[in-house]
């Protein structure tokens, strides 16, 4: 009797297992990775968000309600008001064995200056939002580079306005060469 | 009757150690139905169009010269220097192209199979598979049951991990 009753308890065991560690780590990486402390709040704010690897590299959107957009900019222009007609978004992105993207060995911007440019000032003409039929341009992309300090780098995006219905984000990847990078949100 | 029982313990654990998940997809079907191969292949067709566009016109203003020399009598040095010219012109740019639309189409299947393997991995994790095989109909894959083929399902996780699906 013991014997049948230690083979049931090894046995469930053994099924369970396996499938248990694999979801738990899917849903580890799906999850959006705020760092404690981020300047823009993100904690507290109320995102709507997306991501996916492509060969160790995760790229991750969020878009930030209008009211959020306020509280991240509150007290810093004169005007409350002055993200109030654009739809913002964050995108992350995480290297597996590299924390600082700047140092990345890309084979398009093989030196830092090139790589610094950019993340700083080209990546925003290689993103673009569609929702309803139109496609949006990005207006304006702000790097924040961290030197390593945070495990991934955040853009933060500039749009025009774009309705609350489903968005979806592109990013045309030449700096990694991972390709079209696609997530609805 | 102990005995039976020990045996029956340790048959039942390998048994249940051995029922790791498997399965095989057919890699040139989902490479196919792919989609976002099948946006590169638009888009390399049109560059591909364009590039021919220009020899073709080029080929053309050389074909014109070479019917024109050949009404004339007597050739000129400088027309024949010209000639000569234009013909080393078309073919090097002709070269370049080719060279070029190769460049392309291997850059373009690096960014398809890193995709393809990503979404996979993703699959076969999310679903506790232990392997996903591959098989191309080249002797990799000798036999494989037809319940393990998983090549429909894979298509369609795949395309829509590519269209920004969320994982569900």
């Amino acid at each position: 009797m013991r014997y049948i009753f230690i083979f049931l308890v090894m046995f469930s065991e053994a099924c369970k297992s396996d499938h248990s560690n694999s979801n738990q780590k899917i849903s580890e990486t799906n999850s959006f990775a705020i760092a404690p402390g981020a300047e823009n709040h993100a904690d507290k704010m109320d995102l709507v968000s997306n991501s996916k690897t492509i060969d160790g590299i995760n790229f991750s959107v969020n878009r930030i309600s209008p009211e959020d957009v306020k509280k991240i900019f509150k007290g810093r222009f004169n005007e409350d008001n002055d993200y109030s007609d654009f739809t913002c978004l964050i995108m992350d992105i995480t290297i597996d064995n590299e924390r600082d993207i700047a140092n990345y060995k890309s084979t398009l911007y093989q030196n830092l200056n090139e790589r610094i440019q950019y993340l700083n000032f080209m990546i925003k003409d290689f993103i673009s939002v569609s929702a309803d039929g139109k496609k949006y341009d990005c207006l304006n992309s702000t790097f924040d580079r961290s030197y390593g300090q945070l495990p991934y780098s955040r853009f933060f995006l500039v749009f025009n306005k774009i309705s609350d219905s489903e968005i979806l984000f592109q990013l045309n990847d030449n700096y990694f060469n991972k390709g079209l990078v696609n997530l609805k949100l | 009757m102990k005995l039976l029982i020990k045996l029956l313990f340790v048959v039942a654990f390998f048994s249940s150690c051995s029922g790791d998940k498997l399965a095989y997809v057919d890699i040139a079907k989902l490479f196919e139905s792919f989609n976002y191969k099948k946006v590169l292949t638009k888009e390399y067709d049109q560059i591909k169009m364009s590039r021919q566009r220009i020899i073709d016109s080029l080929e053309y203003d050389l074909n014109r010269m070479a019917t024109e020399i050949e009404k004339k009598s007597k050739i000129d040095k400088n027309t024949e220097v010209e000639f000569e010219e234009k013909r080393k012109r078309v073919y090097t740019i002709e070269k370049q192209y080719e060279e070029d639309n190769q460049i392309l189409i291997t850059s373009y299947n690096e960014k398809i199979i890193t995709q393809l393997n990503s979404y996979i991995k993703e699959y076969g994790k999310k679903n506790g598979y232990k392997f996903i095989l591959g098989t191309d109909n080249k002797g990799t894959l000798l036999y494989g049951d037809e319940g393990l083929d998983i090549t429909d399902k894979v298509t369609i996780y795949v395309n829509d991990r590519f269209q920004g699906e969320r994982v569900k």
